[in-house]
């Protein structure tokens, strides 16, 4: 496991997981942190659709089985724009890390199905409502927050979909990885 | 901030998605056309079961810059869309120039006078028509039955 800062001199906010030796799940090497493949694979046509067609995806299980495919693929598109165009103005506005927990404020507990005993875990919308793009991450301490993953949410529940449910075992993974390592806060990475 | 120091020694910033991010954001628009655009082809070739391989023969290109396309990482250029359109024997529209609406504020001189546009409906009286109750006699009441229904004070 590798953890990253968003910018130097950190030790609050937001931080960027890389997936290594890990048994059911491993960052490509391609990317530097799963923000990475995120802002890669989401703002991918090719790869926003195929994934949305695949059974992975619960489409055809949740409540946009009846939306149209490129339509969806469409809105995926425009909303990991919007999300990496919001990044970028919150990263260049950053005269300290204050402007870091605004961001930080935007995760919000997993519903209580999907939190089971763990109330670590959090996601984040990109827009208040009717949001598909998911961004996940796990609590460190009060103050930091390690961005895990990102899932296009279209079932009900995140374990009615195959790829939001990996989303939940590398939440899990990380915070047993955290546990393991006793890392408490950012002063122990 | 002796913990940012220790922070520092031990952990990597990351840089990649900001490089990207900020290149995105000054293309925005390209993207966004070059998606809309790509995910129109991928609708055509499923429709027509037409392989990228076969697509990249048709355009007499390698199947890497038709992937480009798709994945919207190519710059469209009218040569392009114009080898993709042959290929597919369709037309692909040409942009067309379209000048913004000009928005013109009509000045509402009074906010009435929108309120009331509606004309008002005349009220006719109409004596002829029996408006009684056909369930309750007490309402029919006229100057001749009314003493039926007279009652002193003690009654009541």
């Amino acid at each position: 496991m590798e953890i990253f800062t968003t910018f130097g001199e950190q030790y609050k906010g937001i931080y960027l997981a890389r997936f290594v030796n890990c048994t059911f799940y491993n960052t490509p090497q391609a990317y530097e942190t799963e923000l990475d493949k995120i802002q890669e694979e989401f703002q991918d046509p090719l790869f926003v659709r195929n994934f949305i067609k695949s059974t992975a995806s619960g489409w055809k299980k949740g409540d946009y089985r009846n939306v149209n495919l490129t339509s969806l693929s469409h809105d995926v598109l425009l909303e990991t724009a919007d999300l990496f165009d919001k990044l970028v103005s919150v990263s260049e506005d950053a005269q300290s890390e204050d402007c870091f927990e605004i961001l930080f404020d935007n995760f919000k507990e997993l519903s209580a199905k999907e939190r089971l005993n763990d109330p670590g875990r959090r996601k984040m919308y990109t827009y208040e409502h009717s949001s598909l793009l998911r961004i996940y991450g796990v609590l460190l301490g009060t103050e930091c927050l390690i961005i895990t993953g990102a899932g296009i949410k279209l079932v009900g529940q995140m374990s009615d979909s195959d790829a939001l449910q990996l989303e939940l075992d590398k939440m899990s993974y990380l915070v047993t990885w955290l546990k393991e390592n006793n890392i408490t806060d950012t002063t122990d990475l | 901030m002796t913990q940012t120091k220790k922070n520092s020694n031990r952990i990597k910033t990351a840089t990649q998605w900001k490089v990207r991010a900020a290149e995105n954001r000054a293309n925005r628009k390209q993207i966004n056309r070059a998606q809309k655009f790509a995910l129109e082809l991928l609708d055509y070739l499923e429709d027509h079961k037409i392989t990228q391989k076969e697509l990249a023969i048709r355009m007499a290109v390698s199947p890497q810059q038709v992937n480009k396309i798709i994945r919207a990482k190519a710059n469209l250029t009218f040569e392009t869309v114009d080898k993709v359109a042959e290929a597919l024997g369709v037309t692909i529209t040409s942009p067309t120039i379209v000048s913004k609406p000009k928005i013109q504020s009509l000045m509402i001189t009074s906010s009435m006078t929108l309120v009331h546009k509606a004309p008002k409906k005349e009220i006719e009286a109409n004596f002829s028509k029996n408006i009684g109750s056909a369930k309750n006699s007490i309402l029919e009441t006229t100057l001749e039955s009314v003493e039926k229904y007279a009652y002193t004070a003690d009654q009541i």
